[in-house]
């Protein structure tokens, strides 16, 4: 190593650990409960309640970790890039299954999961120029975390859950969600329709919601990463940083957002947008935007109500105009490259100093001045678009004397 | 000897110090137990399977709404119009009633069907642990007595809800699907499917019989609110009468009524005073012909008693009414008292001159009390309804006189006797037969019998007329004669559980 001098540091770093939990709540013996009156009032005796049933066989939770590192430094340490990785891998891992009705109970725990966690982090930096005038410094960091459950148990069988990326299933990565499928508008009415399946071609409908909707891609980014960069001429210095993710899916905001699928109302904002909606007949070639709903006669129950759409699940109707916020006429592609900051700074030379005076700097900055979205956003700013509220832009000029 | 010394008193020391340590630091939870002893499974029967007096008395407030004996009329008041999301899904038979319900936010038994399973559960564990307990045998075999006697009766509940009636024609009830039957507390990934209406017959008959001498022997000291050896009779009286064993079922009202023949005599109960509220009489603790002080209280259908300003959104039919030969008018004979203690009442126009049944509540002692059970009055008319099909099977005229007997002495302890005395009833041929009907929809009625009693006279044709809005114009709902909604859907929250649970058509 020593011959060498184009690695001048180089450190590695790993550990192991296994660990086990038991569950604590739950034994061999059946367990009760004294109510909060342990006297029944009507019948004046005693009572107790059960509070977990015997489960003989329960096994620990265990959980295995590996952490890893390693710095590299590169022609005295002008390149730097470390990077660290930890795995975590719990196994048995007890998870609540439901159970049907007539168990009397709503889940027992079963040893029925593996849980992976993984990430890494890497961070490189270097100094590309160095000059007397000129010093450009370059770094980026990275990151990934995910984590995955692997058990048969069916974590859901709610759509929600599965539009909003909380649905498990094999061979789907985590955070990966599913809408419904668009079939554009009806042209009698301006209602979004959808590819439902029948009751035959989804005969699983009721416990897995994938059999109805639509896989959309996953909520979490492929990549993401944060860039900084600084560049000095002599008395000026340019700073930026930015922050980009690419890969990714995400549902835009909510556009029909009232209870019960009612019509919007007239306190509501609605998007710039929803002036392009249906209209009359022959809309639905133009727009995909569905339009005002009437509400209709359910001689069901005897109500007024929105629109709905039969599921594949017997007795199941939903609202058609909050299908139409989770499905796939919604999706976008979430990628992005955002300009966090940008700030241009002119330190007054030292020798321009006069008296008391030790430092003298100018700095003139904007932050989040652009950032570049998918077209699918319609110019409209992205984190208004997915339902949040915007990053203001804010320009400043600092001038900073120090004595 | 020195040392010996000083390492006899360090080890006495160390020992004595771990001894206390160890008790002091002993984990001990406050207010959970590990149920040791026979009396601990009491208690949990006392809390997980009896539901007098529990957070949830009552199991099908709502089935009374779908039978003839209530009626809607229309009320535009938005008090009125929340009511009527309530209970649309029963009173016109809706296939998704339950989920109605649910969606009305309705404060009634919407999970009937968890909640019976619920029951069960507390009784398969009684029943799975009861052999490994500490105590007299005497009280062991009381608890396993009480388990079986209840879990026969949850199951009986259960199937006749949704289950095809046992003596529906052109059902096979060996294949016709009953309900799921859970005997052991152990949970387990499988899905378990329904058995047959026979099947859980079966189950019910084996459940009773064996819980028969067990109560016998060791169930004396029972209150009314425990299962009892005639709580087991009663229900074998009921389930053979569904069953159409009519030699049985006459048996069992028998062996009860020798051991509790007491009837509560209207007559001498104060006329209710109060206007509105029903009298309490045969379900207050004292009762004299209370079997089974069993379950819901005076809060079923509050709602229809806290009625809006105007006409009653549900009310007793006419048609029950005019079953009563009840004239308060004339104060010292009213005739049939049960039209009024029976009842609760209310003015319909609030000037205080129609004055109307709005639902039946057969109040208990103390506000807290359950108002719905067994009693022996049900037994006289078990054993009068066994006796006249035979009579009218083989014309044996000793059974006509018989029945006669028995419904004469019930309706002997219901009518205005202070200064009227009663007159027998004295009638013969099919004649007999309705009259015996009406007299068990006159007393039973409002205590969750009505429903079951029209599934097994053949499923006869229902009309409801509802309306709900002022633009609507009323719409006549048919239950027709032997209708598939004379079962109950098996609600959604059930199904959507269990895959291979088959709903019901």
């Amino acid at each position: 190593m020593a011959s060498q001098n184009w690695v001048s540091e180089l450190n590695l770093r790993a550990s192991y650990g296994w660990q086990g939990n038991v569950a604590e709540n739950f034994g061999p013996d059946l367990i009760a409960q004294l109510p909060a009156s342990a006297v029944n009032n009507t019948t004046g005796e005693f009572e107790l309640k059960i509070k977990s049933l015997p489960y003989a066989d329960l096994r620990w939770e265990k959980t295995k970790t590996l952490n890893l590192g390693l710095d590299f430094g590169f022609a005295k340490n002008r390149f730097i890039m470390s990077v660290e990785y930890y795995h975590k891998r719990t196994e048995d891992m007890i998870i609540y299954k439901p159970l049907p009705v007539s168990y009397g109970i709503d889940n027992m725990p079963v040893n029925g999961g593996t849980m992976l966690n993984q990430g890494y982090e890497l961070s490189l930096s270097g100094t590309l120029v160095r000059t007397k005038d000129v010093v450009w410094n370059l770094s980026l960091n990275t990151s990934r975390n995910t984590n995955s459950l692997n058990t048969d148990v069916a974590t859901t069988s709610v759509w929600q859950d599965a539009a909003a990326g909380k649905l498990y299933k094999k061979g789907y990565a985590v955070s990966s969600f599913w809408v419904f499928p668009f079939a554009g508008l009806d042209p009698t009415n301006g209602y979004p329709l959808f590819h439902i399946p029948t009751k035959d071609e989804a005969p699983n409908a009721a416990q897995d919601p994938t059999q109805y909707m639509k896989y959309a891609g996953r909520l979490e980014p492929d990549f993401q990463a944060g860039i900084t960069t600084s560049i000095r001429y002599k008395w000026f210095s340019l700073m930026s940083a930015f922050t980009t993710e690419l890969g990714g899916k995400k549902l835009l905001y909510k556009m029909f957002n009232q209870p019960n699928g009612a019509l919007p109302s007239a306190y509501s904002n609605m998007p710039k947008e929803f002036a392009n909606r249906w209209k009359n007949p022959g809309d639905e070639k133009r727009t995909n935007i569905p339009g005002i709903p009437s509400l209709v006669y359910n001689p069901a129950d005897n109500n007024y109500d929105a629109p709905t759409i039969q599921l594949p699940i017997a007795l199941t109707y939903e609202y058609a105009y909050d299908m139409y916020n989770y499905s796939d006429s919604r999706v976008v592609g979430a990628s992005f490259l955002r300009c966090n900051n940008i700030s241009l700074s002119y330190n007054v030379p030292e020798k321009m100093l006069r008296g008391a005076l030790r430092n003298v700097s100018l700095t003139a900055s904007v932050s989040n001045p652009f950032v570049i979205v998918s077209k699918d956003f319609k110019g409209m700013d992205p984190e208004v678009a997915t339902g949040g509220q915007p990053i203001p832009r804010v320009y400043s000029a600092i001038l900073n004397v120090s004595f | 000897m020195n040392k010996i010394y000083s390492i006899t008193i360090g080890l006495a020391i160390c020992l004595g110090l771990s001894g206390c340590t160890k008790h002091f630091l002993d984990e001990k939870s406050q207010d959970e137990v590990r149920p040791s002893t026979v009396n601990d499974l009491q208690e949990l029967l006392m809390g997980e399977v009896y539901p007098a007096g529990s957070t949830e008395p009552s199991f099908i407030a709502y089935v009374d709404l779908m039978t003839d004996d209530m009626t809607s009329n229309f009320n535009s008041d938005p008090g009125a119009q929340s009511l009527y999301k309530v209970y649309v899904g029963p009173f016109t038979w809706q296939p998704n009633m339950f989920e109605t319900m649910l969606a009305a936010q309705a404060q009634v038994d919407v999970d009937t069907y968890a909640h019976y399973y619920r029951r069960i559960m507390g009784c398969n564990v009684v029943l799975d642990n009861i052999d490994k307990m500490r105590g007299d045998s005497a009280d062991r075999e009381n608890v396993r007595g009480q388990a079986l006697a209840m879990r026969g009766y949850f199951y009986f509940m259960l199937v006749n809800l949704f289950g095809q009636p046992y003596n529906a024609k052109g059902v096979d009830i060996n294949t016709s699907p009953g309900v799921e039957l859970i005997l052991s507390s152990v949970v387990h990934d499988s899905y378990p499917t329904r058995a047959s209406v026979a099947g859980v017959y079966q189950q019910v008959e084996t459940d009773l019989l064996k819980a028969t001498p067990l109560l016998e022997q060791y169930g004396g000291n029972n209150s009314k609110f425990r299962a009892t050896d005639m709580f087991a009779y009663t229900l074998l009286s009921r389930m053979y009468l569904y069953m159409e064993k009519w030699d049985s079922a006459a048996l069992f009202a028998s062996k009860a009524l020798d051991r509790n023949s007491a009837l509560v005599n209207l007559a001498s109960i104060a006329f209710p005073d109060e206007y509105s509220i029903a009298a309490t009489g045969v379900y207050s603790i004292n009762s004299p012909e209370a079997i089974w002080l069993g379950y819901a209280d005076q809060y079923e259908y509050k709602q229809i008693n806290l009625r809006p300003y105007g006409p009653v959104p549900f009310c007793v039919s006419q048609d029950l009414q005019s079953k009563y030969d009840y004239h308060p008018s004339t104060s010292s004979d009213r005739g049939d008292l049960r039209m009024r203690y029976f009842y609760t009442w209310d003015f319909e126009d609030y000037n205080w001159t129609i004055f109307i049944p709005l639902n039946g509540c057969k109040l208990a002692s103390s506000n807290s009390g359950v108002i719905k059970g067994m009693r022996t009055a049900e037994l006289y008319l078990n054993r009068a309804e066994s006796n006249i099909q035979q009579y009218l099977k083989d014309g044996d005229d000793a059974k006509r006189v018989a029945a006669l007997t028995d419904l004469n002495y019930l309706r002997s302890h219901r009518y205005d006797t202070r200064n009227t005395p009663y007159i027998n009833v004295d009638t013969s041929g099919p004649g007999l037969l309705d009259f015996c009907r009406d007299e068990r929809r006159r007393e039973l009625s409002f205590e969750d019998h009505r429903w079951f009693d029209l599934r097994r006279y053949g499923m006869p044709e229902i009309h409801h007329t509802f309306q709900s809005s002022a633009s609507q114009t009323p719409v006549d709902f048919v239950l027709h004669q032997g209708d598939k909604r004379y079962v109950l859907p098996i609600p959604l929250s059930a199904l959507e559980r269990d895959p291979s649970l088959a709903p019901n058509p």
